[in-house]
């Protein structure tokens, strides 16, 4: 008996272990896209569009992990960005948190989590963070030539960061399906 | 769906939001210093941001190398730094002359005042909406940087500090509208306060409103810091007007100015963190 305790509470620690070594591993993603998007000379400029990486990596992650591992990812996606960021201290994490909420719960109740579905998945919640975000600080509280940053900044962020996502989507299959496979 | 609302990890989820939104409510009144939060992840990844810069420009530098001949690449730096100087000398000698004309004695201006105290820095970080080209330098409060403190290259004024954490801080560059500074064409004297706006900063430039209309600014003159207010010291550089017009009100004109200091393309700057009038 005490062997066969012995034995399930390894089987804990060791399923315990693997999985936070996928959530590490998510999070270490997380960090780099968060450096790598807001590093002045990496990514080139078009225009003066620059791609996100967080809100589809974020995205991905909940399309694998369900609504409470892609909120969490969200959260830490947008804490990230926050940080060296020019929006209020929690704003990024806050709509990340209820986007990867819900492309979570979607990917359980509704839709397959294949390339296309996930590709759509990201358009809609870049589309809607961008929204959002144009919204309350170009439109209300800024307030200078809203329309030309519609046009000119969020829209073209929108489709570069966008034409990079399967690249994203590629990355994040491939470690979802590895560390599933170690788990 | 149904099951998901009632189970405990919804409830965690809804928690942690009111946790964020509690965060964002405090750091809208934090005036510019960096919340608890906010400050402990910046410790972490401010080196690391520092670090990927560091090997980013690097291999940019590198690649450089092979773009640009090295040699045209020398000469071309030589011949800034005297067109620099240059500047420097023509304004000085403007301000001369003013101050003749009305019996004042000036102080002038230097490529180093004695009287200032820098915190040298990297720019780590872009902020990705980047309509304006602010972004964040690897200096916070540990290295005496506080918020409102101008940050200047040797070229001129770029911008100013608004939030400051422990090891980092976030900078609003001079074409942002947010960033107002008081300021004057050398030549003429004539003052006014600076602004940005969307369309001139997508060319890099800004503005000088608030000019009398009879302010005999003229195309090429180079405008300066005025010191008023306090936060940025006198006769710091601030760019050359490039043309003058009239507001929609015609009661006062403004001038739209070119930067000396490229804003899109920083990485070394300095932040003014002492000085004296």
């Amino acid at each position: 008996m005490k062997d066969k305790d012995r034995l399930g509470a390894s089987r804990l620690i060791n399923k315990l272990g693997k999985r936070y070594l996928k959530w590490t591993a998510y999070g270490l993603i997380l960090l780099i896209a968060s450096i790598a998007q807001s590093l002045p000379r990496f990514l080139p400029e078009i225009g003066s569009a620059r791609p996100v990486l967080i809100i589809p990596i974020a995205v991905f992650i909940a399309m694998f992990e369900g609504p409470v591992g892609g909120a969490s990812a969200g959260v830490a996606g947008g804490i990230l960005w926050d940080l060296f960021s020019d929006r209020l201290f929690g704003f990024n994490a806050l709509l990340l948190l209820i986007i990867c909420c819900a492309c979570g719960l979607m990917s359980q109740l509704l839709i397959r989590n294949n390339l296309i579905s996930s590709m759509l998945m990201a358009a809609a919640a870049l589309f809607t963070h961008g929204i959002i975000d144009w919204f309350i600080y170009d439109l209300m509280l800024e307030n200078d030539q809203p329309l030309r940053v519609l046009l000119w900044c969020t829209l073209p962020g929108f489709v570069y960061s966008l034409a990079i996502a399967p690249l994203l989507y590629l990355l994040i299959y491939h470690a979802a399906r590895r560390l599933r496979n170690i788990e | 769906m149904k099951n998901f609302i009632k189970s405990a990890a919804f409830k965690a989820l809804a928690a942690v939001s009111l946790f964020l939104i509690g965060i964002m409510i405090y750091a809208a009144s934090t005036g510019g210093v960096a919340t608890i939060p906010e400050t402990i992840a910046g410790a972490i990844v401010a080196p690391l941001q520092s670090l990927g810069a560091a090997v980013s420009d690097g291999f940019s530098d590198f690649l450089g190398i092979f773009t640009d001949s090295n040699v045209l690449q020398q000469e071309n730096q030589k011949l800034r730094k005297e067109i620099d100087q240059l500047r420097k000398n023509q304004v000085e000698l403007d301000e001369l002359r003013r101050m003749n004309e009305y019996y004042r004695q000036y102080l002038e201006l230097k490529e180093q005042n004695p009287d200032y105290k820098f915190a040298d820095c990297r720019v780590i970080s872009v902020d990705t909406n980047n309509k304006y080209g602010n972004f964040t330098i690897n200096v916070g409060l540990l290295s005496g940087v506080k918020k409102n403190q101008p940050v200047i290259t040797p070229e001129g004024l770029v911008g100013v500090v608004y939030e400051v954490g422990m090891n980092f801080a976030n900078v609003r560059t001079i074409l942002d509208p947010a960033t107002q500074v008081p300021a004057y064409v050398s030549r003429v004297g004539s003052g006014g306060v600076t602004g940005g706006s969307l369309s001139l900063a997508k060319e890099g430039k800004l503005r000088l409103n608030y000019l009398p209309r009879n302010n005999g600014v003229a195309e090429g003159d180079y405008v300066v810091t005025s010191g008023k207010g306090e936060v940025y010291p006198r006769h710091l550089l601030i760019g050359t007007v490039k043309e003058v017009n009239s507001e929609s009100d015609g009661l006062t004109m403004y001038a739209v100015i070119e930067p000396f200091a490229n804003i899109r393309d920083l990485t070394n700057v300095f932040v003014i963190t002492e000085f004296s009038e």
